[in-house]
């Protein structure tokens, strides 16, 4: 089975999301992350993966949700151009082949996310699947917060 | 032809090394030339030659080839050194050392030599001892040999008579030196084995984490109480062997700095000739090592502080007799190691720095204003702010644009240090001190509120334990022996968040930058750890108040604080009110 046609789905507050499988090095366990002054407010700290020290960035915070506390339950690590970074998500819920036909790229639908990060969306498992680029999400600014 | 990429590169890193030794016959020519320079530089020129040969290097070969004649011709006698002819080989050395660097870039990049080898073919000539008459047939074995280094020894090809000033008749009997031309051994520079520098970068890796498990492990025996005492012993020792293995794998990486001084000798060498002054360059502690990658930054800055003490800091041999100087003026490089950096010596004995004149440059570039009071040393460390430069007008040797602050920037981006000290009229002298382990650190744990940073122990000057002296929280300021010094708040400094208040502050570490000394409370200090410092990515570079991270000895990510870069922060922010004030 040709790997580019596999997506991650994860849950983010209410929203099923799908991301390329590609774009994700690995899934990790959720650790609580040490907080780091002085960056953007939804980098929430650092953890320690294997010995690096790698940024971590609240995605309901980033997709402008509210960031209540319900369950965390695991990280996606992606290797962004901004560095290795790890995305929390509320829940994993699996690996499913899309075809690129099935994903209608103009949605008329008004999701959270950012038009800019949205790739599309496609029907699965009866519900809709907001299509994301999670290397693209986490690595496209810096995560440093401007000088006040 | 068609060219093996792999084999390209390893000719490259051969003929670099080959390259290196050559600049420093060279200079030991210019001081003291004997026979056994010109065998040696003969072997390595023939060995570069069938080794590009080798690779398909056709033309780069016959550069080498044309420059081998003439090497051949001074071994045999046929022809005396000359200046000229050093100044030659220089020049071949550093035709053939631009066209490998290309080379590493574009393994097809060619180079236009007709008109260097014109120069080089006349200097040998007109250095010619002649004396036809007592000329004899070239012996056997040829100074060439061809492609395949397996023949032993191979006839002169008709190619080199016509090419080359020697012709075979003319080879001196008198001077015949029974060698044998053809060398079977390889001219070894140095015993060593060539290892990509990713395999070393990924052992480093790998290193650094197992030191961060065994720390761990080190911590979480410390805090049960019954672990058996040989436990305690093994675990301690694991932790020393681990240490040392992280540092011999560190200097995997390090190499000598001799290249880097030679190429210093060979520039101020240079230099002095165009400009008619007279200079004896000596050159120490070549075999002290720093990391390779530092090796490479710190060349280009160094050059330029060598060319500066020839330009301005030495004088004319004439004015030099006038101030009862020896008209030979003296150029000491040095390297020495200690137990946290290498310090790289540049002294001149030249007409020393104009604390005067630097003053007046620095005023009318608006770096200071007339009433701003500055120690000697502070007016010295002037010359090293953007845009300042003491050269009255540009030259071509030094004061392209490119200044002093270059040569702080990058000295400062290794996280290293200079000092100067100048006497008027005596010289001057330059000390660069680089740190040399930059991966394990000592640090202080420090809590502030209710979380772990580390605090690089370099950065502190001085620890204060605020029971000892008269200080009420609120207070702005603290008189510490006799001096009234600025207190801020370290969690505060730094924007830092936690999960408590911030309670009754223990302890406050002292930093200064510059001149000024600052104060940092802290919760209090947990202890002193050895650390491995972590570089962020990319998106998390260059936060304010934080060098880098770590993994605690609890195995938690810990952030290495910036102190340095907080003090400065703090001192200038104040600043400009004082100065008004004033």
């Amino acid at each position: 089975m040709s790997h580019e046609n596999r997506y991650l789905l994860f849950e983010v507050g209410k929203e099923l999301y799908g991301t390329p499988l590609l774009d994700v090095r690995e899934v990790v366990e959720y650790q609580e992350p040490k907080f780091m002054p002085n960056m953007v407010s939804h980098f929430v700290g650092v953890i320690n993966i294997r010995g690096s020290i790698v940024g971590v960035i609240d995605l309901r915070k980033r997709f402008g949700e509210k960031a209540d506390e319900i369950a965390k339950t695991a990280m996606l690590v992606s290797d962004t151009p901004q560095g290795t970074i790890a995305a929390i998500v509320d829940r994993v819920d699996s690996v499913i082949s899309i075809e690129q036909s099935m994903i209608d790229e103009k949605p008329p639908v008004i999701s959270s996310v950012k038009q800019e990060y949205l790739t599309g969306v496609a029907k699965a498992k009866d519900r809709l699947v907001t299509i994301v680029e999670l290397q693209r999400i986490l690595g496209d600014e810096n995560l440093v917060a401007k000088a006040a | 032809m068609e060219m093996d990429l792999e084999l390209l590169s390893c000719f490259c890193d051969e003929a670099q090394d080959l390259l290196v030794r050559w600049e420093g016959l060279c200079l030991e020519m210019s001081k003291n030339p004997s026979p056994a320079q010109f065998d040696e530089l003969f072997r390595l020129a023939h060995n570069l030659k069938g080794s590009s040969r080798v690779v398909g290097l056709e033309s780069f070969g016959n550069l080498v080839h044309r420059v081998e004649d003439g090497i051949t011709d001074l071994k045999k006698g046929q022809v005396s050194l000359s200046p000229t002819i050093i100044k030659q080989l220089f020049k071949a050395q550093e035709i053939l050392s631009s066209w490998i660097g290309e080379l590493k870039k574009d393994p097809t990049h060619e180079v236009e030599f007709q008109y260097f080898l014109e120069g080089y073919a006349d200097a040998f000539l007109s250095q010619q001892v002649d004396s036809p008459a007592m000329k004899q047939p070239p012996p056997a074995s040829a100074p060439y040999a061809p492609v395949t280094t397996a023949a032993p020894a191979v006839a002169v090809a008709p190619a080199v008579t016509e090419s080359s000033a020697t012709t075979q008749a003319d080879v001196a009997l008198s001077h015949g030196v029974p060698r044998p031309e053809v060398q079977e051994k390889k001219v070894n520079i140095d015993e060593t084995v060539r290892v990509s520098a990713r395999k070393i970068e990924q052992l480093l890796e790998i290193m650094g984490e197992l030191s961060i498990h065994q720390s761990v492990i080190f911590h979480s025996i410390g805090g049960v109480a019954e672990s058996s005492s040989q436990l305690n012993h093994s675990s301690y020792l694991a932790r020393k062997i681990t240490r040392e293995l992280y540092e011999k794998t560190l200097s995997l990486r390090m190499v000598p700095v001799q290249p880097v001084f030679q190429r210093l000798e060979r520039s101020i060498r240079e230099l002095a000739t165009t400009m008619n002054k007279q200079v004896d360059v000596e050159v120490t502690g070549g075999e002290v090592e720093l990391d390779k990658t530092v090796c490479e930054k710190i060349v280009e800055p160094l050059t330029h502080m060598v060319r500066n003490s020839i330009d301005h800091g030495l004088e004319m041999p004439e004015t030099r007799i006038e101030t009862g100087k020896d008209p030979v003026g003296k150029v000491k490089i040095n390297a020495v190691q200690d137990s946290s950096a290498v310090h790289l010596w540049i002294e001149d004995d030249g007409k020393g720095l104009n604390a005067e004149k630097i003053r007046a440059k620095a005023i009318a570039n608006g770096i200071i204003t007339p009433d701003t009071h500055l120690e000697p040393a502070e007016v010295f460390a002037l010359i090293f702010l953007p845009g300042f430069s003491t050269a009255e007008k540009v030259t071509d040797v030094s004061g392209r644009g490119v200044g002093m602050d270059v040569v702080m920037r990058t000295v400062e981006s290794l996280k290293g240090e200079i000092k100067i000290g100048s006497v008027p009229g005596k010289g001057t002298q330059f000390r660069i001190s680089i740190p040399t382990t930059l991966s394990i650190i000592d640090a202080l744990i420090v809590n502030l509120r209710g979380m772990e940073y580390a605090v690089p122990v370099s950065a502190v000057d001085e620890i204060i334990h605020l029971n000892e002296f008269e200080y009420s929280e609120n207070d702005r300021m603290v008189r510490i022996h006799n001096r009234v010094i600025p207190v801020y708040s370290l969690a505060e400094a730094l924007n830092a968040k936690g999960a408590s208040a911030s309670v009754q502050h223990k302890s406050m570490l002292i930093s200064k930058f510059g001149n000024e000394r600052v104060a940092f409370k802290v919760d209090h200090i947990i202890e002193q750890q050895q650390i491995v410092v972590r570089k962020f990515a990319s998106g998390m570079e260059h936060v304010f108040g934080l060098a880098g991270g770590t993994i605690l000895g609890n195995g938690h990510p810990g952030l290495i604080v910036d102190l340095k870069a907080l003090a400065e922060h703090c001192v200038l922010k104040v600043k400009p009110k004082m100065e008004k004030a004033a």
